[in-house]
């Protein structure tokens, strides 16, 4: 069975959502396995520390409190319109 | 904010140049774009001595349609893009799907946009080398004219 891309750091994020957002509102957060890395006040800077700790490894950066996004692109549920 | 103007043309019969719209309604507005680390992430590389990958080049199309931007999965594995979460493409018709997110850097003429967070797709069965779709969550920004009729469309991002 596969594991869920970042499913390990998804349900630390979600067991301690209340608490990120309580302690680090308006901060993004870095987060590798089950450990709080640092939190940010820019996207840009969590991203640049992940990858300065992690490379390519893939890692989870949130802003506290927010949920899972959710979005919509017709194009890829349909297909394009016209493919002639 | 700059301009890019697009137009699509043909020579007809007497060698003049004219519209052609029906070229637009077949690849849809389209532009040329390099999809690129974010410069903070470039930094991270200049730290280490080592060089960052290449910047991965294709087509960007304009998608009303679509809340957020999409990054083909593939362009963004090969652009060394950091994933960095997951989202939920949610449909009407289709059951809902996790993809990855990725941050990154979408550079083309007149254009220069960070991308926090790309939904990763794959956007490579559309062919054409389209390798972002460009949604709502940048277009906010933006000023879009699409002209049917004359075959051309102008973007100010």
């Amino acid at each position: 069975m596969n594991t869920p891309l970042l499913g390990e750091e998804l349900s630390f994020y979600d067991e301690n959502k209340d608490d990120f957002l309580h302690k680090h509102a308006n901060r993004h957060l870095l987060i590798k396995g089950r450990a709080l890395i640092g939190h940010f006040s820019t996207m840009d800077q969590a991203v640049g520390e992940g990858v300065r700790q992690f490379g390519i490894e893939p890692f989870l950066v949130r802003l506290a409190g927010t949920d899972t996004p959710e979005f919509t692109v017709p194009v890829l549920a349909l297909g394009l319109p016209c493919q002639s | 904010m700059p301009i890019l103007n697009s137009r699509i043309e043909v020579k007809n019969q007497n060698g003049d140049i004219i519209p052609a719209p029906d070229a637009l309604v077949s690849l849809g507005p389209v532009l040329p774009v390099t999809l690129t680390l974010s410069d903070e992430v470039q930094k991270v590389y200049v730290e280490r001595g080592e060089s960052p990958p290449a910047g991965v080049g294709g087509f960007a199309m304009i998608d009303t349609g679509a809340t957020a931007t999409c990054i083909d999965i593939n362009a963004a594995n090969q652009a060394g893009l950091p994933t960095v979460g997951t989202a939920r493409m949610t449909s009407a018709s289709h059951a809902n799907q996790n993809v990855p997110t990725f941050a990154g850097k979408i550079v083309g003429p007149t254009i220069n946009i960070n991308v926090e967070s790309g939904m990763g797709a794959n956007l490579s069965s559309f062919g054409n080398n389209l390798i972002v779709l460009l949604g709502r969550d940048l277009l906010k920004s933006a000023v879009f004219i699409y002209n049917g009729p004359d075959g051309h469309f102008s973007i100010a991002i």
